[in-house]
């Protein structure tokens, strides 16, 4: 779980607190929303799965249905690797570096992070307008569904990148103690 | 625009951004040079990732979270002890064999050394030194990702589009896998008689294996049935992981009776962050993927090998050099999804067959996820037993030779690849 009542709050009053405590709530939104998504994705395919070989039929809509939870347990759950660190990249040439400089490329990067997620966000609007009028395949739901969960998860990331590029790579450890 | 993405992604990767943002900038860069809608992006990124065969990899790593959370380990434990504990290196041959089935349930090499590391580590450093009891669990873990199901697998069948299948695959990775597991056992012998460990464990005793193999046979029989289904042309992979959460489930709340209804949210939030950073790097590298397409990177690539050599075993030695350099510094899903579309037509091209082809790339990524500086199997192992990287290093390379030489073995010898497979039919 990303996070619990216990956690004490960093200094209070400053535009930073704001950001921390908006993003821990979003996280614990998000947090049981990737659980649901995850949990129906896998009940689907399995009463699929079912229903396919002992009761020789099959759920309508229930591929789209998983494959759409999916999509979105998938795209939530990318903001969280941010926070957790699972997100690896190559730290052969930066482990080298002085501790500060490492510090400050760490935030930069961040800064870089958020910036590419930002964009992919506002693009995305755009596409969710353009897929709007178009339905899923075998339900009577827009297409844009499946674009909103990119939505979210990009927003959702741009924000926990903000917060890596304020606070440096160590603030969700620091916040936590 | 190819050199732009590629120079996008070099700076940015080298600066240490995480490997899929990087490869989100490349994506913008080939698209702005190619004066392209950045709309692409998010319709790529989305297309990518709603994929059927693609959600068995959330699914295994569930089933793998759910089968811990279940006290499989324990049970698994005292089985491997059972049959192997009172021999020279015996707890090794435990964590090996254990490593073996937990491979054959959860399907991913860093939630086996997880769940190793933290069960046996402990118990390891008492009888032998924490470098030694780390490296052993690390190359145990590492046959998560050879022997069936593995995850790295069904991102390789999925990046090489139709031409080959994951049961063929899960397949030929069956007596690699054993041939490795034999291979560590043999090495940890070794180790052991060399370094005068003592003895561990309980004498065999065949009541005692009874009883042990009797609460483990639930646990051997899933991968059983899975496998089985999924070789067997019975369900695809992603209904045979559902099949397999639901048989955690099973084992878990009226076997071992040790998961509650409070253990869910935590095991699908984890599986699904641990899957979302293989669908990140999927969904960055599609818009990558699409303008390498329209740039004609595939065709030119293979036309400039086959004019570089006509021989396909120059071709397969050329790919498995770059693969080991590769999996020096790059962490094995993105190869998988930057190098399978590029290289996997060519190997078709030059008429290689593609289980053989595709084992041999998987390997090469698996030995590279424990070869340094950047051998995510080091840094998971260093993190559990609280050790400094040199000390791992040092311990581990005896297990990371000897599967360079399973690789050249399956390399030399394509018989033990593709063997089972094409008896199987595939």
């Amino acid at each position: 779980m990303p996070d619990n009542e216990q956690e004490p709050v960093p200094v209070a009053g400053s535009i930073f607190t704001l950001l921390i405590n908006l993003v821990r709530g979003i996280d614990r939104l998000s947090f049981w929303a990737v659980v649901i998504c995850m949990a129906l994705m896998a009940a689907l395919v399995s009463a699929q799965v079912f229903f396919r070989y002992i009761l020789s039929s099959s759920i309508d809509s229930a591929d789209e249905l998983s494959r759409l939870f999916f999509v979105w347990a998938m795209f939530l759950a990318i903001p969280h690797g941010i926070r957790s660190g699972v997100h690896i990249g190559i730290d052969v040439i930066v482990r080298r570096l002085d501790e500060n400089i490492r510090m400050q490329l760490s935030r930069l990067m961040s800064l870089a992070g958020a910036i590419l997620m930002g964009l992919v966000f506002v693009v995305t609007i755009s596409v969710i307008g353009d897929k709007w009028q178009e339905l899923m395949p075998t339900m009577e739901i827009t297409a844009a569904v499946y674009y909103i969960a990119v939505l979210i998860a990009t927003g959702h990331a741009f924000l926990h990148l903000l917060v890596l590029t304020w606070g440096g790579p160590g603030i969700w450890q620091e916040v936590e103690q | 625009m190819t050199i732009v993405v590629i120079v996008v992604f070099l700076i940015f990767a080298l600066l240490a951004m995480p490997l899929a943002f990087a490869l989100g900038f490349a994506s913008l860069g080939g698209l702005f040079v190619a004066e392209m809608d950045f709309s692409v992006m998010p319709q790529r990124m989305m297309h990518a990732i709603d994929n059927f065969p693609l959600m068995a990899i959330p699914l295994f790593m569930l089933a793998g979270e759910l089968m811990v959370s279940a006290g499989i380990m324990q049970r698994l434990i005292d089985f491997a002890n059972s049959i192997i504990g009172r021999v020279h290196g015996g707890l090794a041959h435990v964590a090996i064999i254990s490593g073996m089935i937990l491979a054959a349930v959860s399907g991913a090499a860093v939630a086996s050394a997880s769940a190793l590391g933290s069960t046996l580590v402990p118990s390891m450093r008492k009888q032998y030194d924490t470098g030694y009891s780390s490296a052993v669990i690390a190359s145990a873990s590492n046959l998560g990702a050879i022997i069936p199901p593995s995850n790295a697998m069904i991102v390789y069948a999925l990046m090489a589009g139709s031409s080959v299948s994951v049961g063929g695959l899960f397949m030929a990775g069956v007596v690699p896998g054993l041939i490795l597991t034999i291979g560590f056992m043999t090495l940890a012998s070794f180790i052991s008689r060399k370094r005068n460990y003592p003895l561990t464990g309980d004498g065999f005793n065949i009541r005692h294996v009874i009883t042990q193999t009797r609460r483990a046979i639930v646990i051997i029989m899933m991968p059983v049935i899975v496998v089985g289904g999924i070789v067997g042309g019975i369900f695809t992979a992603t209904e045979g992981a559902s099949i397999a959460v639901v048989y955690s489930l099973i084992i878990g709340f009226f076997i071992t009776r040790k998961l509650t209804l409070a253990d869910l949210p935590g095991a699908l939030f984890r599986a699904a962050v641990t899957a979302a950073m293989v669908g990140a790097l999927i969904a960055f590298a599609a818009t990558v993927t699409f303008v390498f397409t329209i740039d004609l990177v595939p065709m030119r690539l293979t036309s400039f090998i086959q004019e570089f050599t006509a021989d396909p075993q120059v071709f397969i030695i050329m790919v498995m050099v770059l693969l080991i350099i590769v999996g020096m510094f790059i962490e094995s899903n993105a190869a998988y999804i930057m190098l399978v579309p590029l290289f996997a037509p060519i190997a078709l091209s030059y008429g290689i067959d593609p289980l053989y082809f595709g084992f041999l790339f998987v390997l090469n990524l698996v030995v590279g996820m424990m070869t340094p500086p950047v051998g995510v199997l080091l840094f998971v192992m260093c993190g559990i037993s609280k050790i400094t990287m040199s000390e791992m290093i040092h311990s581990v390379w005896p297990f990371v030779i000897l599967q360079y030489i399973v690789l050249i073995l399956c390399a030399v010898f394509p018989q033990l690849v593709t063997g089972l497979p094409h008896y199987l039919g595939y």
